[in-house]
């Protein structure tokens, strides 16, 4: 990975910073979409934005190599480890103290193609890496977490105006210096926050807000709004009267004393209690150690969180076909979203298993 | 409301110190353990005895079992007193003249039983709260910038939560109280007048929409020294709360609390009333509860602020809440249908996110109208305290109550997996600096 | 998975946009599958409702989030 050290000393005799480019065969001059099914390739001397960014850059670092693809070619699965090692070989023949692809603006193949790439050299050849697209390019939901982004106009028309941050974060990426936030810096948020100290309280922050709101001033909210993976629905039941549902609660209802020792709160595990044979659920043998709101009215009667009583008076008249020989619970609050996937995907074998298939899922 | 003007007057305290009588003087205040201990014995009932300690700003210590945090004050001219409803009957309050110790707060700390008559059930128990006094965290609270007095209580044994509770409240305000008289006779060293009386008409109106927790004993907020429980939204002229009207009695998560001292000195409403005559005119505060029960409640909540804002002839709306995300929920909506009806909001939350702020959602609950919310930093980082000289308040910190329990040495280094222990760290008063910052 | 599961809560903004298919409404948010204030035959009663209500939910083919109610004097 490591280029040379910089030499100190005159500037004439100072090692200069070191760029490999990857472009895609419109901007390496082979054509658009008649030339998007070409391999991997080496681009003979600097042509295309990469004369730009050795501009910019006045003298501190200069493009070693262009290399390009073509969009069809490099985003065929077939064709990924060749693309890589022509990428690898490059690399290591020039040790680049840094990587850049693009930009891509809005072309959703080459902005998947300059993602792809970007990643591979950061992550799996150690060398700092950056690219550049519209923020609405799908490329970047898929790599946008772990690699810099810059945001640029939505086509190739702004170019002049998008390349100078591309150039200014890859230099800084060369010479090693600590990165600044995604504002500061122009990529765009990766989805990392860490907490720091505003040079304004949140009252000013959050009043500021509102007046820039009400002046017709643009503004920027501190929190964006996330969506969930949408999850299509199952299938419905087929015939209710043969089903043996299981029940779950994230109300923390679990048998005296706790003995998972289930958090109250962040939880990261789930218990599952044996109710074979069990016409009810008593006060006093179950407790709920839920810590977000008052459990007492669910401690008195456990069944305001799992209602076996009714299930079992259900299934007593063939209602549905069963009760699941267990119930299950955690604690849901500030339960954090991955781990409540693999408790998901936990639970689901688990119904598999015991052939469940259906599920009553209770929360307070 | 033009006759609602209130008198601010602020006595600098610059060091506090024991001594035989109290007094006040020079900016020096001097408590005497003996004459808090008589002027409280009637109030000892749950309580055994209370002792005292100071801390001063920056101090290499924390404090630990935090309750309540009070702002002395005495009313000197104008109806009622502050905190209107406690020791008193409750006139409304906000106009006259009340004096303040600047620089100075009262704290409340007790290490509240765990046992199953008293906080077993799920929320309902005071998880321990700390107060770092240096380093990262002390920027959560005021507390690390001010001279406390912490009252430590010793309890009786055998008492239910509401008599600790009661008690403790009772007992902190009267110190508070008493402390603050001292300024009486005194010129004070700064002053500052609240009115809402408007210069410039055309300025938007802007309320503050706040919601506090009510979920039972040690989840409980006071108004005008009744318990919030069931309460319609309503509305208060700022002076009111500027003179006590709210006090809490909310011990229950450190990080999403606000204390007394803070709903008396709070941040969102000094603020708007620092802008009030130069970019909006500040209309009011507006009351609620927060932890409706289900959705349908909390809409008819919802409903009620919009309705209370645009009575006042708001176009502006800020929405801040205690609580997690139960009280999301509740903001979320107050901040959707004002939205829905042409008010414009800005809110402040504490997120989530895990430790490095990719995973899921940073908030509970959100509406696609809350496109102003501001951060009050993320409260699942992982958190490291240093050791320090000294801890007030306790021998050792009491964790993890659902797992049978934890207690390491209070003045010893502490890694904690969130924030939530500590004293004001979800900032849902908007009180500190702390924020996320996108990388 | 393809295992259907019906989510009973009262906090039912929050189970919709979570993206939970099936979501029934019910008591409130300390007794999901209850009332406390009931005497207990009525809530037994009241449980069943919610039950019954869970049940025809997972019968159903949903197309995405769809919320159930129980409490015919608060919803709708």
């Amino acid at each position: 990975m490591g280029a040379l050290r910089r030499a100190r000393g005159k500037d004439s005799e100072r090692v200069k910073l070191k760029a490999v480019h990857y472009i895609n065969q419109f901007f390496a001059g082979f054509g658009g979409e008649t030339a998007a099914g070409m391999g991997f390739g080496v681009v003979d001397g600097i042509k295309g934005p990469a004369l730009g960014l050795n501009r910019l850059w006045n003298g501190e670092m200069e493009v070693a190599k262009v290399v390009y693809c073509g969009d069809n070619y490099v985003n065929e699965d077939a064709n990924w480890e060749t693309v890589k090692a022509g990428v690898r070989a490059v690399v290591e023949a020039e040790k680049p103290d840094v990587f850049i692809a693009g930009p891509a603006f809005n072309a959703g193949r080459y902005g998947v193609a300059c993602a792809k790439v970007t990643d591979f050299v950061r992550a799996e050849l150690g060398v700092p890496a950056v690219t550049g697209m519209w923020w609405e390019n799908p490329a970047v939901p898929m790599y946008v977490k772990d690699n810099y982004i810059i945001s640029t106009t939505e086509t190739a028309v702004g170019m002049s105006r998008s390349l100078p941050k591309v150039a200014a974060l890859a230099l800084k990426l060369a010479k090693r210096e600590p990165i600044g936030p995604a504002r500061a810096e122009g990529y765009l948020p990766t989805g990392h926050r860490r907490n720091e100290c505003s040079e304004r309280t949140g009252a000013e922050r959050t009043v500021q807000m509102l007046v820039d709101k009400l002046q017709g001033k643009p503004f920027v909210t501190e929190v964006p709004l996330r969506g969930f993976e949408k999850v299509p629905p199952a299938p419905p039941v087929k015939d209710i009267t043969k089903t043996v549902i299981g029940l779950f609660t994230t109300g923390g209802l679990v048998p005296m004393g706790n003995p998972d020792k289930i958090k109250q709160a962040f939880a990261v595990s789930f218990g599952i209690y044996d109710i074979r044979g069990l016409a009810a659920l008593k006060k006093g043998v179950y407790e709920s150690i839920h810590g977000g709101y008052d459990t007492t009215a669910a401690s008195n009667d456990p069944h305001r969180l799992v209602p076996l009583d009714v299930m079992r008076d259900l299934a007593a008249e063939g209602r549905i076909g069963g009760v699941a020989d267990f119930f299950g619970a955690t604690c849901g609050v500030g339960t954090n979203v991955e781990t409540s996937k693999k408790m998901g995907q936990d639970l689901a074998q688990r119904y598999l298993a015991a052939g469940v298939q259906a599920a009553i899922l209770t929360s307070t | 409301m033009i006759d609602m003007t209130l008198t601010r007057r602020y006595y600098d305290v610059k060091d506090v110190k024991f001594g035989e009588r109290c007094a006040f003087e020079g900016g020096v205040l001097t408590v005497s353990k003996e004459e808090l201990r008589a002027l409280t014995a009637d109030l000892c009932k749950a309580v055994k005895r209370v002792d005292f300690d100071i801390t001063v700003p920056g101090e290499n210590a924390r404090i630990i079992h935090v309750l309540d945090a009070i702002q002395p004050m005495v009313k000197v001219e104008g109806e009622g007193v502050q905190y209107s409803g406690f020791f008193s009957t409750p006139y409304t309050v906000g106009r006259g003249k009340t004096n303040l110790l600047r620089g100075f707060a009262v704290l409340e700390s007790a290490a509240l039983p765990w046992d199953q008559a008293n906080a077993s059930s799920g929320l309902l128990y005071p998880r321990d709260a700390i107060i770092e006094l240096r380093g990262p965290y002390a920027e959560y609270t005021p507390f690390s910038k001010t001279r406390n007095l912490v009252i430590l209580y010793e309890l009786n044994e055998g008492k239910s939560s509401i008599e600790y509770d009661n008690d403790i409240r009772l007992i902190g305000l009267k110190v508070a109280q008493r402390l603050a008289e001292l300024t009486r006779p005194l010129e004070p060293d700064g002053e500052e007048t609240f009115s809402t009386a408007e210069t410039d008409p055309a300025l938007p109106g802007v309320v503050l929409v706040w919601q506090c927790q009510n979920q039972g004993p040690y989840s409980d907020t006071f108004l005008y020294g009744a318990p919030i429980d069931d309460m319609v939204p309503t509305i208060l002229h700022p002076n009111e709360m500027l003179d006590g009207c709210v006090v809490s009695g909310n011990y229950v998560w450190p990080a999403f609390k606000v204390p007394t001292y803070l709903h008396v000195n709070h941040p969102l409403l000094l603020e708007l009333y620092r802008r009030h005559g130069k970019d909006l005119n500040f209309r009011g505060v507006i009351f609620c509860r927060s932890h409706n029960p289900s959705n349908w409640h909390k809409q008819r909540c919802a409903s009620f602020n919009v309705k209370l804002a645009q009575y006042l002839g708001a176009s502006g709306l800020v929405m801040a809440w205690e609580g997690g995300g139960n009280a999301c929920t509740d903001g979320m909506l107050t901040i959707q249908t004002a939205e829905k009806h042409g008010i414009r909001c800005s809110a402040i939350t504490f997120e989530f996110g895990g430790p490095d702020g990719t995973e899921g959602k940073l908030l509970v609950d959100d509406v696609p109208e809350a496109d102003a919310v501001c951060t009050g930093g993320s409260i699942e980082k992982p958190v490291h305290l240093e050791k320090v000289e000294r801890a007030v308040g306790g021998e050792t910190f009491r964790l993890n109550k659902e797992s049978g329990g934890f207690f390491p040495p209070a003045t010893e280094a502490l890694d904690l997996t969130t924030n939530t222990q500590m004293y004001l760290g979800g900032n849902q008063c908007a009180y500190s600096r702390v924020f996320a910052q996108a990388y | 998975m393809g295992i259907p599961c019906v989510h009973v809560t009262a906090f039912t903004s929050i189970a919709l946009d979570v993206g939970a298919n099936r979501v029934v409404f019910g008591g409130d948010f300390t007794a999901p599958a209850g009332d406390p204030k009931l005497p207990p035959e009525r809530e037994k009663a009241y449980r069943r409702k919610i039950i019954e209500k869970a049940l025809e939910a997972l019968q159903t083919a949903v197309p995405g989030p769809t919320l159930y109610t129980v409490d015919e004097s608060k919803e709708g």
